[in-house]
């Protein structure tokens, strides 16, 4: 997969560009309007993680060509203005998906592996990790073979999780999705602390292999341990 | 090029209308006499001598006379254009003397004494906020550096990835920081629209009770609601959880394991009566006006230890007035807090 980057905070640009090629993504980056519109032109990108300030053209501009001229690549804007128009704005320019700066990185993997997704096609219904089973049509969850009996809450969170599977998840992620808490103000953090604790108990306790772990200072992610 | 010197002085000016309407005045007189045969001049010379010396003496000393009322009316505005040119931003304590309150320049003075103190006020209270919130944000940025510096002495890449750990730490907390001083401060608040709708009240605090039971569990804590099923008020949902969810936190947050904390809605006499209520330690007298504050805390090192930046309360204030809404406090000292909010009943 191929992304460009279009930023020009110098150490925002490199640092988002060693984060994604250590993802496995290849990456070409811009440092201004101009060079992200010329590069947009003159090779093809699976995805372009545009800033909306830029000197010169700016993301906005360059997105409204972009759409104009009929190119749908997807493009996932980066904004330090948060106000709703500036995001409606921004969506009705033809972004697929924006970011409000400043971001975690987790955030941003999962935002774009979510719109590759998005434009790959539809998700499996069961997913596994491990001996970790789960039927989203069903909503019930298997480890080794044995059901876990799971609230509504927990089976939300933990198919995030599983969904998310290898990746860090913020707090501030788990809040949007699964809790659907559209501010990013509201006091969920410990919330979501016991609510991981609880379905840690469940589902890794009475196992030898953990599968959800804490980052610190990141966030939760779901993997078999040993990786990463 | 300066204006000429009747423009500049609105006291030389009514001395000059005063000596001409001195003027006016006496030759008026002189006509009336005349004509009224009160007084008849025989010669020119009885013509000339009330004309030629009388009215100009009448217009000098009406000209005189005003010049100096019209100073000793006039002095008020002169202090006034005084204190306006010493006063700046840092000097706001300065106030005008009102000798008579109830003449106009009186009521002028009292006017503007009025304007200075409240903006005296609003930047004291902008120099306490910017104060607070270096504070607020230099304490995260110490432990961050602390940690980096400690960090990179050592080549022990366990210590290093755990410095880097508890440095994004500090730094969500910053950003939360930041994201609810900007909630506080946008006036016109773009961030949230609001959406008043009449609604169940009940529905939000489940919402709210499903949300926190966990965590009240974990301090043996029960967490009860009580509503009338079809209790409507007038509210914003998003607003009301953001306000129940912060009060039921701090609830948790400050009173003793096992003790319950209470959520519950009432119609009022003319609102809709929503409470938060545990058996806390309570909150003394002299806090109670505070509490609402932006950064201020009861108890300053305990709450920041677990997580509170002294905002909390000041968001459920802003959240309740967006919404038209009042937040009292019920509180008494080892017995316990409610803390009220008053919603409107939806009309008809």
């Amino acid at each position: 997969m191929r992304l460009l980057i279009v930023e020009d905070d110098l150490k925002t640009a490199r640092a988002l560009a060693a984060g994604l090629e250590r993802a496995g993504f290849s990456i070409a980056t811009a440092h201004s309007g101009e060079e992200g519109f010329f590069l947009l032109n003159s090779e093809s990108f699976d995805l372009v993680v545009l800033d909306w300030m830029l000197p010169g053209r700016s993301g906005i501009e360059i997105l409204k060509t972009l759409r104009a001229r009929g190119g749908n690549t997807p493009v996932l804007l980066l904004t330090a203005r948060d106000a709703v128009e500036d995001r409606v704005l921004g969506l009705e320019r033809g972004a697929d998906d924006y970011l409000v700066k400043p971001f975690a990185f987790a955030e941003l993997i999962a935002r774009i592996r979510s719109l590759l997704r998005r434009t790959a096609g539809a998700e499996p219904l069961k997913k596994t990790v491990a001996d970790l089973a789960l039927d989203l049509e069903t909503r019930r969850v298997w480890r080794a073979g044995q059901p876990i009996e799971l609230t509504p809450r927990e089976f939300d969170l933990l198919a995030y999780l599983l969904r998310q599977a290898g990746q860090v998840v913020t707090r501030e992620m788990l809040a949007r999705d699964v809790w659907h808490e559209a501010n990013r103000i509201t006091p969920l953090d410990n919330v979501i602390d016991v609510h991981v604790a609880h379905l840690r108990r469940k589902v890794d306790e009475s196992h030898a292999l953990k599968l959800i772990h804490t980052v610190r200072g990141v966030g939760f992610v779901l993997r078999e341990e040993g990786q990463g | 090029m300066k204006p000429g010197l009747r423009r500049r002085s609105l006291r030389l000016r009514l001395a000059f209308w005063n000596a001409a309407a001195g003027a006016v005045l006496w030759l008026a007189g002189l006509a009336g006499m005349a004509l009224s045969g009160f007084w008849r001049p025989a010669n020119l010379s009885d013509w000339f001598l009330p004309l030629l010396a009388g009215c100009p003496c009448g217009a000098i000393v009406l000209g005189i006379a005003s010049y100096f009322i019209a100073g000793h009316v006039l002095k008020p505005l002169r202090e006034m254009a005084g204190l306006a040119r010493r006063l700046s931003a840092n000097a706001l304590r300065e106030r005008l003397p009102v000798a008579n309150p109830h003449d106009e320049l009186g009521q002028l003075a009292a006017g503007c004494n009025e304007i200075l103190r409240q903006l005296e006020t609003s930047f004291a209270e902008l120099d306490r906020l910017t104060a607070d919130v270096s504070h607020e944000l230099r304490t995260p940025l110490t432990a961050m550096r602390a940690v980096g510096e400690v960090a990179l002495r050592d080549r022990n890449p366990a210590i290093l990835h755990d410095a880097v750990g508890s440095m994004l730490e500090e730094i969500g907390r910053m950003n939360q920081l930041i994201e609810r001083l900007l909630l506080l401060t946008r006036s016109d608040d773009s961030e949230m629209p609001l959406q008043m709708e009449a609604g169940l009240v009940r529905r939000v605090l489940v919402e709210v009770n499903e949300s926190l039971s966990l965590v009240a569990g974990e301090k043996q804590q029960q967490l009860k609601t009580d509503c009338p099923d079809h209790l409507l008020a007038v509210f914003d949902p998003a607003l009301l959880r953001l306000a129940l969810l912060n009060l039921t936190q701090n609830a948790i947050r400050y009173s003793p394991a096992g003790k319950p904390i209470n959520l519950r809605a009432f119609a009022g006499q003319d609102s809709v009566v929503v409470e938060v209520a545990d058996e806390g330690p309570g909150i003394a007298e002299e806090h109670q006006q505070k509490i609402f504050e932006r950064f201020y805390r009861v108890d300053k090192a305990r709450s920041r230890a677990e997580g509170g930046a002294g905002l909390g309360l000041a968001i459920v204030k802003w959240s309740v007035g967006r919404m038209g809404g009042m937040v009292e406090l019920d509180s008494e000292m080892g017995r316990g807090s409610v803390f009220r909010i008053r919603l409107r009943a939806p009309s008809g």
